[in-house]
């Protein structure tokens, strides 16, 4: 049985114009850096984009990585740094469009109503983490999406674990506020939008 | 109200759901492969061995300013952004 290779060697094999270490690499990571563009752009083509960029700048970096420190969080910073370009060019309205416009193709699927909701719910976080600052956005990501701690977040975004804090802290309070008005209609049976409702189980 | 617990429980979900089952295209690996192959990169020597956060991510207000240090840094910044902003104008002419 062949041992896999370590990143390490893959990386001293790019280094001397490898390009199936490249493969081999990009195979092994290519989730970590996509579902984190992803997560930010909501773009799937941007997603896609961010992670060939990535590793382009991996091989072309190859010589100058400390392999003696994880490859991971010099991948996510490549990463942010690309989604953070992104997020600051492209204009918001036109993402929303097109993630309306995919939810309205998509398929229909057996509990219509019960999707419907789950993807309204969805699309409501989604909506909420895109109006957040972009370095409060990539916190967000980085904390709930990849679960790193707050020190490796600290070391990916180059700022103490006071700053990642406080971007969290401040990003989720955003967050609970967007979402507290949005669901407390759902959650409130007093609520104008659901006393027809309640009315209608009584009887 | 909300609780913070069933915040964090709906960021989470929200996002791995988002994200779950997503992979990117074949088309994308080959196409790395193939502008890696053709020296479409630029293999430099200034390469750092952790790439600067972007302009703009780092949020410099977050940290006690120090004027001393800002009145070192203005001429290099000068310089280095017209250095910048010239190198494309050279390359229209």
């Amino acid at each position: 049985m062949v041992p896999t290779p370590t990143d390490r060697e893959l990386i001293g094999r790019l280094c001397i114009g490898d390009l199936a270490a490249l493969g081999t690499l990009y195979d092994r990571y290519r989730l970590l850096v996509f579902h984190t563009a992803l997560a930010i752009t909501h773009d799937r083509q941007s997603a896609e984009d961010i992670l060939q960029e990535c590793f382009l700048k991996l091989n072309a970096y190859a010589r100058r990585i400390d392999v003696s420190l994880p490859l991971e969080p010099w991948l996510y910073r490549v990463t942010v740094n690309q989604a953070y370009t992104w997020v600051t060019r492209r204009s918001r309205w036109l993402t929303s469009l097109e993630s309306v416009i995919d939810r309205l193709v998509s398929p229909a699927r057996a509990n219509a109503e019960h999707q419907l909701e789950i993807s309204e719910l969805q699309s409501a976080i989604q909506h909420a983490i895109d109006s957040l600052p972009p370095s409060q956005r990539m916190t967000v990501v980085l904390y709930y999406l990849n679960d790193l701690s707050l020190k490796e977040i600290s070391y990916i975004l180059d700022c103490p674990v006071g700053t990642v804090k406080s971007r969290l802290h401040y990003g989720r309070e955003q967050l609970k506020r967007q979402l507290q008005t949005y669901l407390q209609p759902r959650l409130d049976p007093q609520s104008p939008g659901n006393r027809s409702v309640s009315a209608g189980q009584k009887i | 109200m909300i609780q913070g617990d069933t915040v964090d429980s709906l960021i989470r979900s929200a996002l791995q759901t988002e994200v779950r089952s997503a992979e990117p295209s074949s088309a994308v690996r080959a196409e790395l492969l193939a502008a890696a192959a053709g020296g479409n990169t630029l293999r430099s020597a200034l390469g750092l061995a952790i790439p600067p956060l972007a302009d703009g991510l780092q949020e410099t207000l977050e940290r006690p300013i120090d004027f001393s240090e800002q009145v070192m840094t203005v001429i290099p910044l000068a310089r280095k952004h017209l250095l910048l902003l010239a190198s494309p104008l050279y390359a229209l002419r």
